[in-house]
């Protein structure tokens, strides 16, 4: 049997290309514009330029009296990268995105819920061999005024089955199981924190079922396991540096790229 | 590449099951008479080893190559050449349940209601109940994204997918998964909705629940429709989390039976979940199983507009053939919208979510009507996919069209879909997958006109009718498809910006070189 990889949908992108660099993150630039984060408050959606970092963004999104799960992540790691770090957060929260791709093309994921039609093009900017970056993204968030935050405490498996049953329930917007400890957040009237930062920081992420109790148990013994429950998903959160992000771009398509994010940006 | 032991037939009765699916175009041109083009063969594979034999023998040989679940896709997603093989895969029905993990691996051939009883017998559900469940496979269910009755708590078909295995056009036997460290979830995404254009699907990985052990259910009556519309997005960004929430417009109210003034009755807690509630009933027919004509003309019997019912049937179906002038006078009479909720899960838990979910719709401006409109619509929810053939059958036609957009979006779009066909059809609309970011309109046109080509023919009010919805729902910045999928009907809605179009080409490329895979959809493989 022959495991998919997006290997062979890049070497299509590239083909005809003879020349590439490899892919790396810190040499693109994505520059925020003058908007760097509008908020959709009818859909609960913040709209936010890809260049930002998690401290930034988290920053923004509580001065326009938003929360999200995002202060977990490192500080200087920026949104256009969430994707290829953290492909399951960036799946549950992306709603769409703008992007351009390897050929230094603009691409467009449509902006409404389970809008994709045919293959879904958030994909491109998702997993560690992204076919685009990322240069504006809609963002689920929560409004402040509507975060409860409630703790819960046992053993792992018991705080496993627990989180497994917000799944089911699918009530909760995300909740933290970190050592012991499963912290909830959902709809309530209190007006309460967003999940604290942690340390050390998680370096990359990868999805567990989130109907599976046993996974979550064993992902909980070896990370933080951060779920989305009103989505039915689920990931573990780990210090190792995860797979290695590995698109390989044209050279005059790098160029291109950084122009067309900073054009974009602005 | 040897296919010979490959269940097979040539025969015009095997292959006139597997020509078409019931694309409604279609049906108007086979009322007129159209002849129905034929495929060379069709395959049965008992395996995933013959859907590969099949696919390297057509690429070698360069058919054309059309999976074909239980077709009874809306959008001409099977619509084979008279060269093309097609690879009806309803032999591939295996499940395997791991009630450990809470997952499962479904042949794509598994009938929807078939594998939902199976999982029931063990003391799961899917939670995916797509109005279509006696007549539509997991394969067709994963092509298309499809949305079952129960989105608003289980989600879409990829919010359940765990992963996928199939044969791309190259012959290779692939995988995709969510939880794969080396892809991420995007290859996976790639797949989902691909409509047979990127691979054949054998199998899919759904995570699945514990059976609800009671549920509860009750209507809403709104007389104003924009506050039932507001009253959805509040429901879901408060997290109540039901598994039905559906509004239905005023004449969609109006077809649907109405409903009746307020009622108190006392709530009803029921033993088992919605999920199986009325499923072995609800594809029944019934008595009360009416017309749009009839429940129009019966409604203007109420009001006493003309003197005799029978006059009043014939005129309101003489207007279905002057769409102007029956929309002018359907929202002269037309009243209020009917809003359905349900929840279901621990007993214990119902009567204090239920009493939180029914003030939330007061306060949005709705008025309890009691548990009868829910118990009606469990009592009827797969009716609508058999009602089709009816309405051509009495000269007129009927067609969806299901989009989605974001909550601010919903009004403006509703009302332009609507203005826009005023003088080709009569448009009703329900809304029965929504989000907390979004939600999806559901559109159900229907109209008349005379047989051949001119101007005022059905075809030519069809098309227009198609063509202008389809530039509104554009122009306001919807998507084109929600859960139907594109197939070739709305591929030229379709447009990609160039990067779009760069990922989809080589993904294109990349699973399916030589172009074999349902050349069309998607307008996949067409540039």
């Amino acid at each position: 049997m022959r495991r998919l990889t997006l290997d062979d949908i890049a070497l299509c992108l590239r083909a005809g290309e003879s020349a590439a660099v490899l892919f790396d993150p810190a040499q693109v630039t994505v520059v925020p514009g003058d908007a760097p984060c509008t908020t959709q408050s009818a859909d609960q959606l913040l709209d936010v330029d890809a260049g930002l970092t998690m401290a930034e963004l988290t920053e923004t999104a509580r001065a326009a009296g938003y929360r999200t799960p995002l202060s977990l992540l490192p500080d200087g790691l920026r949104v256009f990268e969430l994707g290829w770090r953290f492909p399951f957060v960036a799946e549950a929260l992306f709603h769409s995105v703008s992007a351009v791709t390897c050929d230094g093309e603009p691409l467009h994921s449509p902006r409404a819920p389970r809008s994709a039609v045919g293959p879904d093009l958030l994909g491109a900017v998702l997993g560690p061999h992204p076919l685009a970056v990322a240069t504006r993204v809609r963002l689920r968030a929560m409004p402040q005024s509507h975060c409860q935050r409630t703790t819960h405490r046992g053993s792992a498996a018991e705080l496993a089955a627990r989180l497994c049953g917000l799944v089911h329930k699918g009530a909760a917007r995300w909740a933290l199981l970190d050592e012991g400890v499963l912290h909830v957040v959902g709809v309530g009237t209190a007006q309460a924190p967003a999940l604290d930062a942690l340390r050390p920081p998680p370096m990359s992420g990868r999805a567990v079922s989130g109907s599976d109790a046993l996974a979550l148990e064993q992902a909980a013994r070896t990370g933080r396991v951060l779920a989305f429950p009103y989505l039915g998903r689920a990931g573990v959160l780990r210090t190792d540096p995860g797979p290695a992000v590995g698109l390989a771009l044209p050279a005059a398509a790098a160029a291109t790229l950084v122009a067309a994010t900073a054009q974009e940006g602005a | 590449m040897d296919t010979a032991n490959i269940p097979q037939s040539d025969g015009a009765l095997d292959r006139r099951m597997v020509a078409t699916d019931l694309w409604p175009r279609r049906l108007l041109e086979r009322r007129e008479g159209d002849t129905v083009v034929l495929p060379a063969k069709v395959f049965w594979p008992r395996h995933i080893e013959d859907v590969q034999r099949v696919i390297q023998a057509a690429r070698a040989h360069g058919w054309p190559v059309v999976p074909y679940g239980a077709g009874s896709g809306v959008c001409a997603g099977v619509s084979p050449t008279d060269r093309a093989v097609v690879l009806d895969v309803k032999r591939l029905d295996e499940l395997r349940i791991d009630p450990l993990r809470r997952e499962c691996w479904a042949g794509a051939g598994l009938m929807g209601e078939r594998l939902e009883r199976q999982l029931n017998a063990r003391g799961f559900t899917l939670g995916h109940f797509p109005s279509s469940i006696y007549c539509s496979t997991v394969g067709g269910w994963v092509a298309a994204r499809s949305a079952g009755q129960l989105s608003s708590r289980y989600g879409k078909i990829e919010d359940l997918l765990l992963g996928v295995r199939g044969v791309n056009g190259r012959g290779d036997i692939i995988e995709a998964h969510l939880d794969d460290d080396r892809t991420g979830p995007a290859a996976l995404r790639f797949l989902v909705g691909s409509e047979g254009a990127l691979c054949v699907f054998t199998a899919a990985r759904f995570r699945i629940h514990p059976v609800a052990e009671a549920r509860w259910m009750r209507g809403f009556r709104f007389d104003v429709f924009e506050d039932g519309v507001r009253a959805l997005r509040t429901v879901l960004q408060r997290g109540h989390a039901p598994s039905v929430l559906r509004l239905y417009d005023p004449l969609d109210t109006l077809v649907a039976g109405g409903l009746a003034a307020a009622d108190d009755a006392p709530d009803v807690i029921e033993d088992g979940p919605i999920s199986a509630a009325g499923l072995e009933r609800s594809g029944k027919e019934g008595d009360d199983e009416l017309s749009v004509t009839d429940r129009i003309a019966e409604h203007l019997d109420r009001l006493a507009l003309f003197d005799k019912p029978r006059a009043t049937r014939r005129i309101v179906g003489g207007f279905m053939g002057r769409p102007l002038i029956a929309n002018t006078l359907i929202d002269r009479v037309l009243g209020h919208a009917k809003l359905i909720v349900g929840i279901e899960g621990a007993r214990d838990d119902l009567e204090v979510r239920a009493d939180k979910l029914k003030a939330a719709l007061i306060a949005a401006g709705g008025q309890d009507a009691g548990p009868a409109p829910g118990a009606k619509w469990l009592l009827h929810r797969h009716r609508v996919s058999y009602k089709m053939a009816r309405a051509f059958a009495a000269g007129g036609w009927v067609d969806t069209m299901e989009v989605a957009t974001s909550h601010d979006g919903v009004v403006p779009l509703y009302r332009a879909v609507r203005e826009a066909l005023r003088d080709v059809a009569m448009v009703m609309c329900h809304f029965s997958h929504a989000y907390v970011d979004g939600c999806s309109l559901y559109f159900t046109f229907a109209g008349g006109g005379h047989a051949g080509n001119g101007p005022r023919s059905a075809k030519a009010r069809y098309d227009a009718a198609w063509r202008r919805a389809l530039l509104t729902v554009k122009a306001h910045g919807a998507t084109v498809s929600h859960h139907h999928g594109v197939g070739r009907s709305k591929r030229n809605a379709l447009e990609h910006a160039p990067g779009a179009r760069a990922v989809l080409d080589a993904l294109k490329r990349a699973h399916d070189p030589d172009g074999i895979l349902n050349p069309g959809v998607l307008g996949l493989g067409t540039r």
